[in-house]
């Protein structure tokens, strides 16, 4: 029997079909939690049916908000009362089967509403034609928005912005929407500070209130008004931590209370009783206090993160889990208090509720993320702090969990140095053989460098870092945590080449945007890329300016409960927002590479070759290559990114060179240490999403095509050259200062990976990458027979996995487009 | 004088063809016909068109700069393409190879198999990934066609990616006269040597050639102590019997020197296009891919002579 079924398992291996191999040999318990999951990825821009974005946000802040004390109260003191509000009211649920609970929204189908973020993302779910809001509140619902439209952060930072900033954000031309809009968030996470539990933390704030109290009321005391204004100035802030912490104390407590009401009153499994009483003793205890085993370290976290959400909608979840969670791992083994099996469990478990997290998002938000509820991207492994590498038998766990559940989030990053232990490494690989497109591998010691070089951060720190988006790298030490990334304004790369052959008038939305920096037909080619740096140039001020208005509103929100979790805001008693030691700037730049392949095809055919004049290449963007294909074909064949052509290679690097020096080092993030404000070339599903935003470019784009789809990626199938050509020109970038982090995808066949050999080939494809010190990796092990079977029979395909772009996604959960995109992708034969 | 040599394709990352990350530079030329032969383009000593229907836009610009009026008049883009099609665009038996049709095409429909390059820029090309090389002990496998019909410009390409510190494989048919191979000696770290049919009545079916000369040259090959790796193609109704295997097994149990390793390669048609494009009519098209599971048995028969053997290599 055994046997048979083993043999079973093994024909969905050699098939390559790992989706239904998970099904069969994981836990009865992780099989019903995977299949009783709602995925809150979008499908395009619609949420799946029977997804609803609760309204309970919306009026249980709105109650807070519209009170007499919210109209003379500091931000941060109302915000903290609606978030108690929240936390005390927001109905609680346990689903059959589970070992850790909590969820951010009230119920298993729900996406939790944060209502003070951007009244046009109130607008958009409220009239949303998928009918997202519950009929019979809507009318209450309607007035609690009204109320929360002044509160929001659009509303106060659109108070602050020019008509252009305005145009620019709404209209997406050169860069999609804006922070204000979005209400995006990235913070990371101090956890080993944090995870001294939450009573210590009060502790320590409550120690401030009584030191401000004897400096501000004591009587008899001697008047000194900069005592007193320091105090008066922390005050509310401490408490708006402490009534925060408390109330989500007591969101756990209520979890207990409804564990054991269920357990003592309607279960009848006896097994499943004493589950209940286990559910109802670990949240009595955590987050309150620091977790005892790792079991109530795992819902520790995932309570914490829950009631973060609840503040603010994560963007992204950066997340060291390995390292955070190691040390509890290591003793219950050892102690016997857990088996390796029970393990795998319990992490299955934590990855589906994770995945169970959708953040409440606009539709533009939702098609740029098709497929997926995330990114949320775990780091795992690496460089400690003393220079020793840590990698724990942890991540063995994690990756095995993870081809078991199947979820497309949370995914995974590597910190990859070559002395790294095999079997680990051996384990990752396993991930990606078995078609998860996770872990994506990061170079550890590159990124190291990249955040010392553009936050100057001091090595050791630098060391702890995560990945705080999909890609950015970000130490988790108490002076460098971030309370967000810097910029949700993220640019639309090439438009500066169309803006610099229009003399910066855009002839998508036939808008002047960009300045007038000249006619290209009277140009020399040094001419044309000036023209190219100084329209990215005003693109990217554009969106770091607008970020540092929206800073300036956040930090008038504040963030009770983050601000609680970070050990310098409790010292100090200062909002995050308020902290600008150090800066992790950057802004994201989206469809980058096909703009500076369309320069390259300016130097080839027009300046070099002389085959056409600049006036004829104009007429033929112009049409949009319409009736000129034998001519777009020239363009097309002209060299490209991603053949180790040093004809293209050099400019490019060239580029990225005069980005870097005139772009982004002139710039100023807020914090003493930060230097300039650096791209981060990634696209998420922007590649397809954003391409009806760019016309017509001499690399032979037409308006509409599908963009490159990575970072420093070659165009699909521009890649001529194989892996190792395109791993050669990317390698030729500089991954320590030309940008913060830069995407690389590749496909590669599944047939090449079999066995051994496979994972040999794999790992030495891997420590060639890494001397070449490029900065990421990630893999799509699909072959093209699967991929359009499964376009044919979504059914029979529903749990296969793709990496889209930053994130993973289910394939037939994509739209058609992104779907034929990645069936573009060039496969590259090991 | 560097020399030069029409070169089909040089083929970075490649993984099959000795150990670790290689370029396989593939020669054009070869002296045996072998019925299942995957670069048939590489048969052939001269160059030759490829016409790839599936990029072909019908524009009919060919026609005009054939002198030889060997290009067929369009027809519609979809009738082109269809399966079933029998249309080829270019009447072979005309075509004199000129090359004219290739540079009117804008479409990259028409294009040449090979090109001619010198030994140093074939070097070039493969010193880029030298790193790669390094990482996996892989490096440059020179194959075809036959590359033992080029000896000067093998003898060239080995000796100066030797000077780089190159590993290096000859994949050759094995049917080279020996002085040829003897000369490789110094720089060849792994030949590759195809043995197709024990049965030399079968192998000149086959191939159009018996297996005398190659049995001899493995057996001398081995005797100077070079290492060898033996690749089978594994055809149906061709070399898929328990007695080839048997006698081959015996037959290598016998030489001085045991060989390195010996890789059995299921019969698969993926090359199929590469028959359209020349417009020949492969007669396996219809033959099924084999299932690498039907090689186990004569794996298991090669192992009792003590032989390292692997299934797709």
């Amino acid at each position: 029997m055994a046997d048979a079924k083993e043999a079973k398992l093994q024909g969905f291996l050699d098939n390559n079909q790992h989706w239904w191999w998970a099904e069969q040999a994981r836990s009865p318990r992780i099989d019903y939690l995977r299949k009783a999951v709602w995925s809150k990825g979008a499908k395009a821009g619609a949420y799946l049916p029977g997804t609803k974005v609760g309204s309970d946000g919306p009026i249980l802040f709105a109650e807070i908000f519209d009170d007499m004390d919210a109209r003379s109260d500091p931000y941060m003191t109302t915000f903290s009362r609606a978030l108690e509000n929240t936390n005390t009211k927001l109905p609680v649920y346990i689903v059959d089967n589970s070992r850790i609970v909590g969820c951010c929204a009230a119920a298993p189908h729900e996406v939790f509403w944060v209502p003070n973020l951007s009244f046009g993302l109130n607008e958009d779910i409220f009239n949303d034609r998928d009918e997202l809001v519950d009929m019979d509140k809507r009318d209450e619902v309607e007035k609690c928005l009204e109320t929360m439209k002044p509160y929001t952060q659009q509303f106060m930072a659109e108070k602050v912005m020019s008509k252009r900033h305005k145009i620019m954000c709404r209209t997406s031309q050169t860069y999609t929407g804006g922070p204000h809009l979005e209400g995006l968030f990235y913070c990371t996470s101090q956890f080993t500070y944090y995870s001294k539990g939450f009573n210590a933390i009060i502790e320590e704030i409550d120690a401030g209130l009584k030191e401000a109290s004897t400096v501000l009321y004591k009587m008899g005391a001697v008047p000194n008004f900069p005592d007193e204004e320091h105090y008066l100035q922390r005050v509310p802030v401490w408490e708006a931590m402490k009534r925060t912490l408390n109330s989500e104390i007591l969101y756990a407590k209520r979890l207990a209370r409804l564990a054991r009401i269920i357990s003592e009153n309607f279960e009848t499994d006896s097994e499943r009783k004493q589950e209940l009483l286990g559910i109802s003793e670990r949240c009595e205890w955590v987050p309150a206090n620091r977790p005892r085993n790792f079991p109530e370290a795992l819902q520790f976290e995932h309570l914490q993160t829950m009631a973060r959400k609840r503040e603010k909608p994560d963007g992204a979840w950066p997340a060291h889990p390995d390292w955070w969670f190691g040390d509890w791992f290591d003793a219950d083994m050892k102690s016997g208090y857990i088996t390796r099996e029970d393990a795998v469990d319990y992490v299955g478990e934590y990855l589906i509720r994770s995945y169970e997290y959708g953040s409440c998002r606009n539709r533009q938000w939702r098609e740029l993320m098709t497929g997926d509820p995330g990114p949320y991207v775990w780091t795992f492994g690496g460089m400690r702090p003393d220079g020793n590498l840590d990698y724990r038998d942890l991540i063995n766990v994690f990756m095995e969990a993870a081809r078991y559940v199947r979820c497309v989030s949370p995914t995974f990053a590597l910190r990859y140095n070559k002395d790294m232990p095999e079997d680990v490494l051996k384990n990752c690989f396993e991930s990606i053989r078995h078609g998860l497109g996770y872990p994506n591998i990061r170079n550890d010691q590159v990124l190291i460098k990249a955040n010392m070089f553009w936050s100057n951060t001091p090595e050791d720190e630098a060391r702890t870092w995560v990945a705080q988006a999909c890609i950015v790298p970000a130490p988790e030490t108490k002076h460098g945590c971030m309370p967000m990334r810097y910029s949700s304004c993220t640019t639309l790369g090439s438009k500066c080449m169309e803006l610099a052959l229009w003399n910066g008038f855009n002839p998508v939305f036939n808008m002047q945007i960009g300045p007038k920096t000249g006619d290209p037909t009277e140009m020399s080619f040094d001419q044309l890329m000036d023209a190219f740096i100084e329209q990215f140039k005003v693109i990217h001020w554009d969106a770091v300016k607008i970020r540092n208005i929206v800073h300036h509103i956040e930090e008038i929100h504040g963030r009770p409960h983050l601000s609680a979790t970070y050990e310098m805001c409790v010292e100090d008693g200062i909002n995050c927002f308020t902290r600008k030691e150090y800066g992790n700037a950057w802004v994201t730049t989206f469809i980058w590479m096909d703009g500076c392949d369309a320069l390259v095809g300016c130097k080839k055919l027009v300046y070099d070759e002389k085959k056409y004049t600049m006036a004829q290449l104009l007429e033929f963007l112009k049409a949009n290559w319409e009736g000129y294909e034998k001519e777009r074909m020239d363009f097309v064949k002209a060299p490209k990114w991603g053949n180790d052509d040093p004809y293209a290679d050099d400019i490019i690097v060239k580029i990225h060179e005069r980005v870097r020096d005139e772009v982004c080092m002139p710039c100023k993030c807020w914090g003493t240490h930060a230097q300039g404000v650096p791209c981060v070339p990634q696209n998420v599903a922007a590649y397809t999403v954003c391409s009806n935003l760019l016309g017509a470019l001499p690399n032979g784009r037409r308006l509409g095509d599908t963009c490159y789809d990575g970072g420093c990626s070659p165009g699909a199938g521009n890649d001529k050259k194989g892996p190792t050509a395109v791993l050669n020109s990317v390698g030729k970038l500089t991954h320590e200062n030309m940008f913060r982090a830069n995407l690389l995808n590749q496909r590669l066949s599944p047939t090449q990976l079999v066995g051994d050999k496979g994972f040999d080939i794999w790992n030495s494809y891997i420590r060639s990458w890494c001397d070449l010190g490029i900065n990421h990796v990630q893999f799509n092990i699909v072959d093209n027979e699967t991929l359009i079977a499964a376009q044919e029979k979504p059914e029979d395909f529903e749990e296969m996995i793709v990496r889209v772009a930053g994130y993973s996604a289910q394939f037939v959960g994509l739209n058609k487009k992104t779907q034929d995109t990645i069936i573009a992708r060039t496969i590259q034969e090991l | 004088m560097t020399e030069k040599c029409l070169i089909t394709n040089m083929q970075r990352f490649s993984t099959n063809d000795g150990p670790g990350i290689r370029t396989l530079v593939l020669c054009v030329g070869c002296n045996l016909k072998c019925k299942w032969c995957h670069n048939p383009e590489t048969i052939p000593m001269h160059n030759t068109v490829f016409w790839k229907s599936a990029l072909c836009v019908q524009c009919g610009l060919c026609i005009e700069s054939c002198p030889e009026e060997a290009i067929r008049p369009p027809i519609p883009v979809e009738e082109a393409r269809a399966e079933e099609s029998a249309y080829h665009k270019i009447e072979r038996s005309k075509c004199t190879d000129c090359m004219k049709c290739v540079e009117v095409c804008d479409f990259d429909a028409l294009a040449p198999v090979g090109k001619m390059l010198t030994v140093d820029e074939v070097l070039d090309e493969v010193m880029r990934d030298k790193l790669f090389y390094k990482n996996s002990g892989g490096g440059l496998t020179l194959g075809g066609g036959e590359p033992t019909m080029h000896p000067k410009f093998m003898l060239e390409l080995f000796q100066k990616a030797k000077e780089e510190g190159l590993h290096i494989c000859l994949d050759t048919n094995g049917t080279a006269p020996w002085k040829v191979y003897e000369q490789t000696l110094p720089f060849v770290d792994f030949y590759l040597v195809d043995m197709k049919n024990m049965d030399t009545e079968l192998h000149k079916l086959g191939t159009g050639a018996g297996n005398e000369k190659i049995l001899e040259n493995i057996k001398k090959l081995s005797e100077v102590g070079a290492k060898i790796i033996i690749r089978v193609p594994v055809m149906y109704d061709y070399n898929d019997t328990a007695e080839n295997f048997e006698q081959m097994g015996e037959f290598l149990k016998g030489l001085p020197n045991p060989v390195h390793r010996l890789d059995l390669l299921p019969f698969h048609n993926w090359c199929q296009n590469k028959y359209n494009w020349m417009g020949i009519y492969w007669p396996l098209i219809e033959e099924e891919n084999m299932d690498p599971i039907e090689c186990e048995d004569f794996k298991e028969i090669l192992e009792t002579y003590g032989i390292n053997c692997t299934i797709g290599g």
